[in-house]
């Protein structure tokens, strides 16, 4: 086996997991102009939700049924604790997602301990030999899965009817709504939607990692990602996703310790000092 | 007239607020003289033998403890919910089911039923010593764990005399010798064990080279504090090439890269302290490789939780432990017990695990040296952290109930006896008997503490 | 801002005054008096407690000028109060120099770190520039980690003896707190102070309309720097009572956590108020020591074989529902709050001023 290569299939991994996780997080700010600190969170409860389910039902019906919580999740958490605070700062909003991942990380406790369980192999788990590296199908179904995730939610936001209405809540909330687009009802569906993402992901990145509560810690090291990539762009949550991670992975195993764990932050630093709003980011033009 | 009217209001608020506390401050202070000591009374006393005045205990005395028996605080501060909570949730539970069993079946603690005030500072610093200030000064008994934590409470605990016992036992925590004690070995004296226990076993005219080892640490205090001067240059002595530093994320999201990473200094060991919710993926994926490195953890690794996560086959072989405590698969007399307790229970098979053990091993060598305290000093209330520090720095060589050999003296604070435990037919059995762990603290660390 | 009727500033040494009636002296004597004999009438739990709010309320004092008054949104405060405790524990330990000569020092080197990291300012604007503070987070804990280990202590960090002045040691909480206390007063006294002159006026200007304000005058990027500055210096002098009530520097104890916690101190205190900050950094501290005495407290309802776990998971689930509570029925802070009692018991028993 080569080295080289097989890092660069880990970083594309690694980008994967991160890039489902800066959707997420990239729907909400696009749409809502709020930055959800407990998206890692989601991640974390999708993981032990499916894995609850699974040990129960049927794996079909387990993974509809934890995406179905899922979407109630993410609809429930917005109708409660995010939608009262439409019209105050958006800050307060920004302090409301991390009460929010205290008190999932809290309800996870309760309900699933701080154990270690392997999450089931609800598909076959194998070694792809490729000759030059060897791919195992987690990593592969991680990487097909993200794709297909994000080319499903760019064709929902370039075709379908609510797909356009989100795009111009995301230009301006109030000429969208002097549209009639039902600004609110936007803002619910990009949270249903980010929770769903984060309830996929975790069907396929649960079989790398386990189910266990510290799954949280990957929704954090997601934000260099999103940051490159750019807040507001779909394009830019994968593209950034995938240079974050290939390079971590490569940073990580050619240059040491030190540089491997910083590596997703100078990226950043130096993305911010040469493009600002990040690679595809929408830059508003104005002096600042 | 108003603001008169306001200045009165302030001065009765003052007033109040200063009353009040001062009553609160005045019901929190510390009881009167406890009354003169009388002769033992206590029928069925063997005759000649300490008999505690207070609680009618003696030593050896068994059977239930009455239910009006007075209270003995224990100290408990770790991570529960963070991080290492999954270390700590099940140590805290173990601990308390420990004390509950001494209660119902060992007269509790010298007559007294120990009651666990536990605080949770999920590896957070501020949180440490707010719980830190909540247990300061109040028990002579105390459990603890969390690297970073306890390090930085370091510079406080000795000053403060706080006599804790728990399995942080990094540099600057047990060593300089103060107040900490460890119920694990010394982490760079892990290390050098395993170095010993390599440059035994390893093939040095087959193989025609030197073993490579790689690090595979978390990048904390925890993960790194084996990393240091003496144990690289013990490395050297020993033939053991050090060759690769490689960090071990705390949840694992591509095991590709740290096994790719392995791979690519060659290293035939992976030496770290991963714990089970880290570690399995990355043995996994070396095994679906076909790659023959072994990983080597530490005492808080050897679970059975690693062996089902990795998968049985994938972990034979491949998993190496510097073990300290006991194993559930063997048989002892703490363990026997605690097989019995398990059984009487029900307790789920996912919490019959390492902390949970190692919990009950640190009530039962608290339950024996507050005894033992006890009968050297006479009465309660002369048990204080200083005493306690005293008796254990005694246990030399001693074992606790066939759970773990502490070796204290007034220069050590560690774990005095290892052996290397490996996984075959997906059990961890021991490769080694039981060996003296090498001491590597620095000696101007081990210099006893003059009071 | 509302008195009692009758109340008038009569001159302007008396309308431009912080403290502008007598009352408000009495009170503040009665205050500060109060202050001076808390460790002579709380237990010594209480009054660490209370230490541990002095420094955050100097902390969160920088971070109010820096983003509640000036609008320069920073996730890496926490990591700043590292460098300002770095920067005290190398001055001693490498340079040696005394606990005092750190005061003056460290909160400069500080000042001058944040203005590194508040360059992107020039380009940069509300969450994005939030962005690169918080890259500043990672990396100014990394370099604690790896950079010049010899110096800084590495992963282990450093050990730094208590403050000492003759003979007295400052590791006991009951002494520390004269020496914390003094200057949380200080600094509060300073921020204030900031906040009312020129300079705060420019930050708000640059807050509230940062075209309006450039139109006005005020260089933009050089206030921003200033902000940026002014709120390190704060974190700088929080750094050095950090090392006096810590004892010692660690790469890991100034966490992003923190970070956020400083701007929740502020969300919920009331940005752009200088009691904001004070109040915040109460209710926040009580929040946390509230969960960590109700973590074992829920526990103990249950069976001990799940206490803990249910305990702490429950500790955690109190403490998000409290701040989204807080949020969601006052979503501007607790200064907020304290203006209308105020009122209220000035006008009492009317509702409204009257008049």
């Amino acid at each position: 086996m080569e080295v080289l290569p097989q890092f660069i299939v880990s970083g594309i991994f690694l980008g994967a997991v991160y890039g489902v996780i800066s959707l997420g997080y990239v729907l909400i700010y696009k749409a809502t102009h709020v930055f959800n600190f407990s998206q890692g969170y989601f991640l974390m409860l999708g993981v032990l939700l499916s894995f609850i389910f699974m040990e129960y039902l049927p794996v079909l019906i387990a993974i509809l049924l934890a995406l179905a919580v899922g979407a109630a999740m993410g609809f429930i958490i917005h109708r409660l604790a995010v939608r009262p605070l439409i019209g105050q700062p958006l800050i307060s909003a920004l302090l409301m997602t991390l009460g929010l991942a205290y008190a999932l990380q809290g309800l996870a406790i309760v309900f699933w301990g701080t154990k270690v369980r392997p999450y089931p192999h609800w598909f076959p788990v194998e070694e792809f030999d490729l000759g030059v590296i060897a791919i195992s199908s987690p990593v592969l179904w991680g990487i097909v899965a993200t794709a297909a995730i994000f080319v499903a939610v760019g064709l929902f936001y370039q075709r379908s009817k609510m797909g356009k209405g989100m795009r111009a809540t995301a230009e301006d909330h109030q000429v969208a709504q002097s549209l009639g687009i039902k600004v609110d009802r936007v803002f619910t569906f990009s949270w249903v939607l980010a929770a769903l993402l984060m309830f996929i992901g975790a069907l396929f990145f649960g079989v790398q990692g386990g189910a266990f509560h510290g799954l949280s810690e990957w929704g954090w090291k997601a934000i260099p990602a999103v940051l490159v990539g750019g807040l507001d762009s779909l394009k830019g949550a994968i593209v950034g996703a995938l240079l974050v991670g290939t390079l971590e992975a490569m940073a990580t195993g050619y240059l040491g310790v030190a540089i491997g764990n910083i590596m997703p932050f100078i990226v950043l630093l130096l993305v911010l000092i040469i493009k600002p709003y990040g690679i595809f980011g929408e830059v508003r033009i104005e002096r600042v | 007239m108003k603001q008169r009217l306001y200045v009165v209001m302030a001065i009765v608020m003052v007033l109040a607020v200063g009353l009040s506390s001062a009553l609160i401050g005045g019901c929190a202070a510390p009881p009167a003289e406890a009354p003169e000591a009388v002769p033992p009374t206590v029928p069925g006393a063997p005759p000649g033998v300490f008999v505690d005045p207070e609680t009618g205990w003696w030593p050896g005395r068994v059977g239930p403890l009455p239910v009006d028996a007075p209270e003995y605080g224990v100290g408990f501060l770790a991570d529960c919910s963070g991080p290492i909570g999954f270390w700590n949730a099940p140590r805290l539970m173990g601990a308390d089911a420990c004390y509950a069993w001494l209660c119902s079946n060992e007269y509790g603690i010298a007559g007294r039923r120990p009651i666990l005030d536990w605080y949770d500072h999920k590896s957070n610093a501020t949180e440490a010593t707010a719980g830190y200030n909540k247990l300061r000064q109040k028990y002579p008994w105390n459990h603890y764990c969390g690297t970073g934590e306890w390090q930085m409470l370091k510079p406080r605990v000795d000053p403060d005399q706080f006599m804790a016992m728990g399995c942080t036992t990094a540099s600057n925590t047990v060593y300089p010798v103060g107040y900490l004690f460890g119920i694990a070995i010394y982490y760079p004296d892990q290390y050098c064990t395993f170095l010993k226990w390599l440059n035994e076993n390893w093939d040095y005219a087959g193989k025609g080279r030197n073993p490579r080892v790689a690090y595979l640490t978390y990048g904390s205090g925890y993960g790194r504090d084996f990393i240091n001067d003496q144990t690289a240059a013990l490395a050297k002595e020993l033939k053991v090439d050090v060759v690769d530093d490689i960090p071990l994320p705390f949840a694992v999201a591509d095991p590709d890269s740290i096994v790719a990473a392995l791979v690519k200094c060659k290293a035939d060991y992976a030496y770290g302290q991963g714990l089970y919710a880290s570690l399995p993926p990355v043995i996994k994926t070396s095994y679906a490789k076909g790659y023959d490195i072994k990983f080597c953890v530490n005492t808080f690794g050897i679970d059975e939780a690693i062996i089902t996560l990795t998968g049985p086959e994938a972990a034979e072989g491949r998993i190496l432990g510097i073990n300290n405590l006991v194993l559930p698969t063997e048989s002892s007399e703490g363990m026997d017990l605690l097989k019995e307790y398990w059984d009487k229970h029900f307790v789920k098979p996912a919490d019959r695990c390492c902390p949970y053990i190692q919990a009950w091993a640190e009530g039962f060598a608290a339950k024996e040296c507050i005894e033992t305290t006890l009968q050297r000093v006479g009465s309660w209330d002369k048990i204080t952290s200083r005493e306690i520090r005293l008796t254990l720095e005694t246990w030399n060589d001693k074992n606790i109930r066939g759970m773990v050999t502490f070796n204290y003296s007034p220069t050590t604070r560690g774990v005095g006896k290892a052996r290397v435990v490996e996984v075959r037919n997906g059990k961890w059995t021991p490769t080694v008997d039981w060996f003296d762990v090498p001491i590597s603290a620095p000696p101007e660390w081990r210099q006893p503490i003059v009071d | 801002m509302s008195r009692p009727a009758g109340t008038k500033d009569v001159d302007y040494a008396q309308s431009m005054a912080i403290l502008r009636t007598r009352f408000e002296w009495v009170m503040l004597i009665a205050f500060l008096i109060f202050l001076a004999v808390v460790p002579r009438i709380f237990s010594p739990e209480t009054v660490d407690i209370i230490n541990v709010m002095a420094i955050w309320v100097v902390g969160a004092h920088g971070l109010n000028l820096l983003t509640g008054y000036a609008g320069q949104i920073s996730i890496g405060h926490a990591a700043f109060i590292g460098v300002g405790a770095y920067s005290t524990a190398v001055l001693i330990l490498q340079l040696g120099l005394n606990h005092w000569w750190a005061l003056l020092l460290a909160p400069i080197m500080t000042g001058l770190v944040g203005m590194v990291f508040g360059l992107p300012s020039l380009r940069l604007k509300g969450f994005y520039l939030a962005m690169a503070t918080l890259a500043a987070q990672f990396i100014l804990t990394t370099a604690f980690l790896f950079a010049m280990p010899g110096i800084v202590g590495g992963i282990s960090g450093l050990t730094v003896p208590f403050p000492e002045i003759g003979g007295m040691s400052f590791r006991v909480p009951e002494n520390l707190y004269y020496l914390l206390m003094p200057t949380a007063v200080l600094m509060t006294f300073f921020a204030k102070n900031i906040a009312r002159s020129r300079l705060g006026r420019a930050f708000v200007a640059v807050r509230d309309n940062d075209l309006a304000a450039e139109i006005m005058g005020i260089s933009l990027f050089g206030y921003k720097l200033r902000a940026f500055f002014v709120g390190c210096l704060f974190a700088g002098v929080a750094g050095w009572m950090r090392v006096c009530y810590d004892g010692c520097v660690r790469p890991d104890i100034y966490p992003l956590m923190d970070s956020i916690w400083y701007l929740g101190v502020i969300i919920i205190g009331g940005m752009g108020s200088t009691m904001g900050a004070i109040f915040g950094a109460i209710f926040v501290r009580l929040l946390h020591e509230m969960v960590l005495v109700a973590s074992p407290a829920l526990g103990s309802f249950f069976p001990p074989e799940i206490a803990g776990q249910l305990g702490s998971g429950l500790g955690l689930v109190v403490f998000g529902v409290v701040v989204a509570l807080f949020l969601i029925f006052e979503p501007r802070g607790i200064t907020h709050t304290w203006e209308i009692l105020k009122g209220r018991i000035r006008h009492w028993p009317f509702v409204f001023a009257p008049g």
